[in-house]
C-alpha cells in the first residue's frame, strides 16, 4: 500500500469537510434607515430557512400578517421581502446585508435558530435597522441591549429566552410532574446555542428551585436528575441514551430539540417504548405532520408549544386563518413572526413614520395582546415572561399528543379545559 | 448485549457501503471519494419518490436504481478518461462529491428530511429492544452481503471480477475487458451504497452532508481491513460496527463522538499497520 497516497486522501477528506462554507459581511448603514414619514410602504425584511417547517412558518406567518394588515388599510402598506437563510449563519448575515443595501428595508423580523440570529446581530447594529427577532431563545440575543447603545435596534418578540424557558420547565417539573408520580428525571438535549444555557439553568433549578430562581419557585428541595445526554441535529439513533436513562431508573425524560431531528427522537421513543415518559421542547413536534410519522401518543410538548386554544382573543382567529391559508398548524416561530410584523406595524403607526429611531422608541412602548399573549418588552428589549400572571407577560403552555393525534393543552390548568396529563400507554411508574 | 445486537446491525449496514468501496479499489485501483454520494443519492431519490406518491418499496427500488445509474455515469463521464491517473481520479471524485452535495443542497435545501419507516414499532432480540425498521435494515443488508459474496466466489461473473483484481493483464489475455468489469463493479458498488442509504434513512436524517460519515467509515473499514481485501472489509466492518455501538453505549454523549473514533481508527491503522488486517504489503 502506498502511504503517500493515503496522505493525499487524508488531505482530500479534510478539504471535503471544509469545502462548503463561504462568508461575506459587508453591510453598511441602510440608506433608508433614517426613514421618511411620507413613505407609504413599510418594507420589512424577513429571513429564515424556508426548506424546513421552522423557516416556512417564519415566511408564512409574516406574509399572513402583511396580507391582513394591508386588507385593513390602516397605516402604511406592508411589503415583506423574504430571504432564505438556509439555517446557516453566513447566509443569514448575507440576508441582512441584502436587506440593507439592495432591498433597503425599514425593519427586519424572523430568523430561526439562535446560531443564525446571534450571527446577524453585529450586522443589524451597523445597518441600524430595527430587528424584531422571532425564532431564537439564546439569552445573548439581547445581551448588552438598551435604549441608547448600538444594540437598541434589537428586540425579541418570541420565544421567551432560554433562561425563562428553563424556569418554566423547572416549575412544571417540580410542581406538576412530581405530583403525577414522576420521581427521577433525565435531560436529553440538542447541542445547540439556545439549549446550552437552558440546560445549565435547568439543572441548577431542578437541583434547588428556590435558590436558582431567587425564590420565584418557592421550593428548597429539588428533584433527582439521573442523567444528561446531548445529541446533534444529525444524530440518527437514540437507543444508547434511552438505555442509559432506563438503567438509571428515569421515569421522565426532558427533551430539548429545535430541529427536525426531533422527529427521529419522537419516533424512536414511540417505537422503542422505553419505560419513561418524555416531554419538553420539540419544535418539530409542533408540526401537523409530526404525529403521522411518529405516533408519539402521550408525548408532552412545551413550554414553547403552539396550539389552537384561547390563549388570547387573537389565538384562535390566527390559527384558523393560518390553517385555512396554508393547510397546516403553525409552529411557535410562525406565531412569533406574525406577532412581530404586527408589533412593527403598530409601532410605525404610532410613530407616524418609518424612521429607525422613531420605530425603536415606539417598539419600546409595545403593550399589546398578541397571538401568544400579552407582549411587552423589558429594558433589554426582551419579551417579558410571566409564569403565573398572563396579564404581565407571556405565559407558556404544554400540550400532550392524544391517541387520535390531536393536541390537548394539559398545563397550565387555566387553558387545559379540563384535560389532564395522561401517562403514555407503555409507561408504568413504580412507586 | 445491546452493543452486540446493535453492533451486528450497524456492521451489516456499513459493510454494504464499504464493500462497494473496496471492490472498486480492488478491481480498478480507484479510490472513489464520491462513493459516499451514492449513499446520499439513494436516500434522496427514495425520498423524492415517496414525495411524488410512490409506495415505499417502489421508492426504495428507485433509490437503488438511481444510485447505480449515478455509478455508471461517474465511470463513463469522469473516471473512464483518467482511470490510470490515481491523483487525478482522487481529485475528480472529490469534486464530484462536492458537486453532488451542492446539487442536493440546491434541490432539497440544507436541512434535515425524513424517509418514512418501512415498518413501525419495536421487537425484542436477545432481550434488546430494537426498532423493527432497524432490524429490517440489518437483515436486508446481511442477506445482500451474503449474495454479493456468493456471486463473487461462485459465479463466472465473480471469477471475472477477481481475475481483474488479481492480475489485470492476465485477465485481458483471456478475453476479459477490465474497463467493462470496472463499470459493472462501480455500478454494483454504487447500488450497494444506495441500498444502505435507503435502508438506514428511515431511522436517520437526510442532509446534503450525509455522505461524509459513510465515506469516512468506508475509508476506515478498507484501511483497517486491508485495501482491496473483501474478507478484510467484512472483518473490519464488524470491528467498526461494534466500535460504533460501543462508543454510543459506553461513552457520555457517545452519539456525537462516533465520527471522531472512526477517524482515529484510520490514523491508528495507517501508523501501526498500514497494510491493514488482511491486506498485502504492496500491490
Amino acid at each position: 500500500m502506498k502511504t503517500k497516497q493515503w496522505a493525499v486522501i487524508g488531505t482530500a477528506l479534510a478539504l471535503a469537510l471544509t469545502a462548503c462554507g463561504e462568508t461575506g459581511d459587508t453591510a453598511t448603514t441602510n440608506p433608508s434607515a433614517s426613514g421618511s414619514a411620507s413613505a407609504e410602504t413599510f418594507k420589512i425584511g424577513v429571513f429564515g430557512p424556508e426548506q424546513i417547517p421552522q423557516g416556512e412558518d417564519v415566511r408564512d406567518g409574516a406574509l399572513l400578517a402583511a396580507e391582513e394588515l394591508n386588507a385593513k388599510g390602516v397605516g402604511p402598506k406592508v411589503e415583506i421581502v423574504f430571504c432564505d437563510s438556509e439555517a446557516k449563519p453566513d447566509k443569514a448575515i448575507a440576508c441582512i446585508t441584502k436587506f440593507a443595501q439592495q432591498d433597503q428595508v425599514q425593519a427586519i423580523s424572523g430568523g430561526f435558530s439562535s446560531a443564525e440570529t446571534l450571527a446577524v446581530l453585529d450586522t443589524v447594529k451597523r445597518a441600524k435597522i430595527p430587528y424584531v427577532s422571532a425564532g431564537a431563545a439564546a439569552p445573548d440575543v439581547v445581551k448588552g441591549v438598551d435604549s441608547t447603545g448600538p444594540g437598541k435596534y434589537i428586540f425579541r418578540i418570541g420565544p421567551v429566552n432560554s433562561t425563562n424557558l428553563a424556569v418554566d420547565m423547572c416549575l412544571t417539573v417540580t410542581t406538576k410532574l412530581t405530583k403525577l408520580g414522576f420521581t427521577k428525571f433525565a435531560i436529553l438535549h440538542e447541542d445547540a446555542a439556545f439549549a446550552i444555557p437552558l440546560v445549565k439553568f435547568l439543572q441548577a433549578c431542578l437541583a434547588s428551585p428556590s435558590a436558582a430562581t431567587k425564590g420565584a419557585i418557592p421550593l428548597d428541595k429539588g428533584v433527582a436528575v439521573v442523567g444528561t445526554e446531548k445529541f446533534t441535529p444529525s444524530t440518527t439513533r437514540f437507543e444508547a441514551p434511552f438505555k442509559s436513562f432506563t438503567d438509571k431508573g428515569a421515569n421522565f425524560v426532558i427533551e430539548i430539540s429545535s430541529t427536525q431531528v426531533g422527529i427521529q427522537l419522537g419516533k424512536a421513543w414511540a417505537d422503542l417504548k422505553p419505560n419513561f415518559a418524555m416531554g419538553g421542547i420539540n419544535v418539530a413536534g409542533q408540526s401537523s405532520a409530526y404525529f403521522n410519522v411518529t405516533k408519539a401518543v402521550g408525548q408532552l410538548n412545551g413550554p414553547a408549544g403552539a396550539v389552537r386554544a384561547p390563549v388570547s382573543e387573537k389565538t384562535i382567529p390566527f390559527f384558523d386563518a393560518f390553517q385555512g391559508k396554508y393547510k397546516r398548524d403553525p409552529l411557535y416561530n410562525g406565531v412569533a413572526t406574525y406577532d412581530g410584523i404586527y408589533t412593527l406595524h403598530e409601532a410605525a403607526v404610532r410613530a407616524g413614520g418609518l424612521g429607525a429611531d422613531a420605530l425603536v422608541t415606539e417598539l419600546e412602548k409595545t403593550d399589546r395582546i398578541g397571538v401568544a399573549g400579552v407582549e411587552k418588552f423589558n429594558e433589554q428589549h426582551d419579551v417579558i415572561y410571566s409564569a403565573t400572571d398572563p396579564s404581565k407577560g407571556l405565559s407558556l403552555l404544554y400540550f400532550q399528543y392524544q391517541a387520535d393525534g390531536s393536541k390537548k393543552i394539559v398545563f397550565p390548568e387555566s387553558l387545559a379545559a379540563g384535560n389532564t396529563y395522561q401517562l403514555p400507554p407503555f409507561v408504568k411508574i413504580t412507586k | 448485549m445491546d452493543v452486540l445486537v446493535q453492533g451486528a446491525i450497524t456492521s451489516a449496514t456499513i459493510a454494504l457501503v464499504a464493500l462497494g468501496f473496496s471492490l472498486v479499489y480492488g478491481v480498478g485501483g480507484i479510490v472513489n471519494l464520491a462513493h459516499g454520494s451514492f449513499f446520499m443519492i439513494g436516500a434522496y431519490a427514495a425520498y423524492e419518490a415517496t414525495e411524488q406518491g410512490a409506495p415505499l418499496p417502489v421508492a426504495a427500488l428507485i433509490g437503488v436504481a438511481v444510485a447505480m445509474l449515478a455509478g455508471v455515469l461517474l465511470d463513463r463521464l469522469v473516471i473512464g478518461p483518467i482511470r490510470h491517473q490515481e491523483v487525478a481520479v482522487l481529485i475528480a471524485t472529490l469534486a464530484v462529491a462536492i458537486l453532488v452535495q451542492s446539487l442536493v443542497q440546491f434541490q432539497f435545501g440544507g436541512l434535515e428530511r425524513q424517509l418514512p419507516g418501512f415498518v413501525d414499532g419495536s421487537v425484542s432480540v436477545l432481550g434488546v429492544q430494537l426498532r423493527q425498521t432497524e432490524l429490517l435494515a440489518g437483515i436486508a443488508a446481511l442477506v445482500t452481503i451474503v449474495v454479493v459474496l456468493l456471486v463473487l466466489t461462485k459465479s463466472p461473473t465473480g471469477r471475472m471480477v477477481r481475475a481483474v483484481a488479481e492480475d489485470e493483464e492476465a485477465a485481458v489475455l483471456v478475453g476479459v475487458r477490465p474497463e467493462r468489469v470496472t463499470l459493472y463493479v462501480l455500478a454494483v458498488g454504487a447500488g450497494l451504497a444506495g441500498l444502505a442509504g435507503v435502508l438506514t434513512a428511515p431511522y436517520g436524517v437526510l442532509t446534503p452532508t450525509m455522505w461524509l460519515l459513510p465515506l469516512t467509515q468506508a475509508f476506515a473499514i478498507v484501511i483497517l481491513g486491508g485495501l482491496g481485501s473483501i474478507q478484510g472489509t467484512v472483518l473490519a466492518s464488524v470491528v467498526i460496527g461494534f466500535l460504533d455501538r460501543f462508543v454510543a453505549f459506553n461513552v457520555k454523549d457517545g452519539s456525537i463522538k462516533i465520527g471522531l473514533v472512526t477517524v482515529a481508527v484510520i490514523l491508528a491503522t495507517l501508523i501501526i499497520r498500514p497494510q491493514g488486517l488482511l491486506g498485502k504489503v504492496a500491490r
